[in-house]
């Protein structure tokens, strides 16, 4: 098992004082989990990418805490993406769980070469990707199952709720990115990574998002003037 | 600057986290369209979080957990099983090959070996509850049954395969086969049955690992009659 010792050893070099910073980063996971007002309480995408790592290279030695801090701390965007690629809320929990347990299946060849959340969030597009095309579904249906879906936009005007429309007007190309690029204020390069293509390509592809997804807001905000 | 760039700098702005360039901010200042098109930008961005961010059930990451926790003692106790048949594996063949081991083969064969060949894919690693747990136990078993076929006449060939899943080529490599072929013996036996029975008596089948046995279709020109 001299691998898993090289891996323990780099975990605890990376991590450094990983251990005390758990419960600072429990308490703003659990703040973010709980309220939608999220600016105060956005955790420095770098450290957090680098805790994360440390707990996964803990992971394939074996160790069950480091797991479940793991697990908890990034459950929530995994299935976020899972909800927003798929727009099946009802699925995202088993296909987010699906995710972490291929990322058990996967340990091994966890190096720490690239963050945590850049492979979790390849796996879980894969996954994602899998049951859209097992699954037979119309599109109409699929827009019932998320929040803010819906032929329609809501009555109530409010701006997130909005914004949750709109996303589902997006191509599934568009979402996928603009989600992965805000959930975790990925750079171009790590987006690229996860998406698996080059950098310049990650960057046209959010570009082109954000501009038809800006577009799509308009018009629903302002329906007279289109 | 043209106003397609002004809109590209301020994603890069939001994507990369650094500073608008001078000649963007100059662009802005001077065009009120592309202003009014970065502010809306921003606020989009700023309220994109909260939008797209989906909530788990309180319950459903505590009870995952509890899954994800078995499922790791299960990968942790095939991980430590594979290191272990991997190193008996690699000092077997290495005795075959009468490198490292410094064991010699000597005398006739105790067999008669005429007859055909087979070839023994040694196949995924043994599951069983009764492997040795002292590795060097294993090794020992291993290379005395290596040892014995080569002392019987019975070896051709004997390799151990890298443990990487290799590469793939054509239009069936997506569904390649799941368990991996970790190494492979050439053996010389009457027929199936014979090369059966001494594919049983290696301590890989013993400890309920698999290996595939497969008849060489000789190739070789017939006999001349004269």
């Amino acid at each position: 098992m001299v691998q898993n010792h090289s891996l323990a050893t780099r975990a605890a070099a990376i991590a450094g004082s990983a251990d005390a910073a758990v419960p600072w980063l429990g308490f703003a996971r659990a703040g973010r989990s709980r309220c939608n007002d999220v600016a105060g309480e956005r955790i420095k995408s770098g450290m957090q990418a680098d805790i994360e790592t440390a707990w996964m290279l803990r992971v394939a030695t074996g160790d069950e805490a480091a797991m479940a801090l793991l697990f908890r701390h990034a459950y929530g965007d995994v299935r976020t993406l899972c909800a927003r690629m798929t727009l099946d809320d009802d699925a995202a929990d088993d296909l987010a769980q699906e995710t972490f347990l291929r990322v058990l299946r996967y340990a091994n060849g966890f190096r720490g070469d690239a963050r945590f959340s850049t492979w979790v969030f390849r796996i879980a597009r894969n996954v994602c990707n899998r049951y859209l095309n097992d699954r037979t579904r119309s599109r109409t249906a699929a827009l019932e199952n998320v929040p803010g879906a819906g032929a329609e936009p809501p009555r109530d005007t409010e701006r997130i709720e909005l914004l949750r429309h709109a996303l589902t007007k997006l191509a599934s190309d568009d979402r996928e990115v603009v989600v992965l690029s805000r959930l975790r204020d990925l750079s171009y390069r790590e987006l690229a990574s996860v998406l698996e293509c080059t950098e310049s390509t990650a960057r046209v592809r959010v570009h082109r998002a954000l501009r038809r997804l800006r577009d799509i807001m308009l018009g629903l905000e302002q329906p007279d003037a289109v | 600057m043209r106003c397609d760039d002004a809109f590209a700098a301020t994603v890069d702005e939001l994507i990369e986290r650094r500073p608008l360039a001078p000649a963007a901010r100059a662009h802005l200042r001077a065009c009120a369209d592309c202003q009014q098109q970065a502010d809306q930008l921003r606020a989009l961005w700023q309220d994109l979080l909260p939008a797209v961010t989906t909530f788990p059930r309180d319950d459903t990451i505590d009870r995952f957990i509890v899954r994800a926790t078995a499922e790791l003692g299960r990968h942790t106790r095939r991980t430590i099983m594979k290191a272990r048949v991997a190193i008996a594996a690699i000092i077997a063949f290495a005795t075959l090959a009468g490198g490292a081991a410094g064991y010699m083969i000597r005398g006739a064969p105790s067999v008669d070996t005429a007859g055909e060949q087979f070839l023994l894919l040694i196949r995924g690693e043994p599951t069983s509850a009764a492997t040795p747990g002292d590795p060097a136990t294993l090794v020992a078993e291993y290379r005395a049954w290596a040892e014995q076929l080569a002392r019987d006449g019975r070896l051709v060939s004997a390799e151990k395969l890298a443990d990487d899943s290799g590469r793939w080529l054509g239009s069936q490599a997506e569904t390649a086969p799941a368990t991996a072929i970790g190494g492979f013996f050439l053996i010389r036996a009457a027929h199936y049955d014979e090369a059966l029975r001494i594919a049983r008596e290696s301590p890989h089948v013993r400890y309920g690992g698999t290996i595939e046995v497969r008849r060489i279709e000789s190739t070789a020109p017939p006999a001349r009659r004269d």
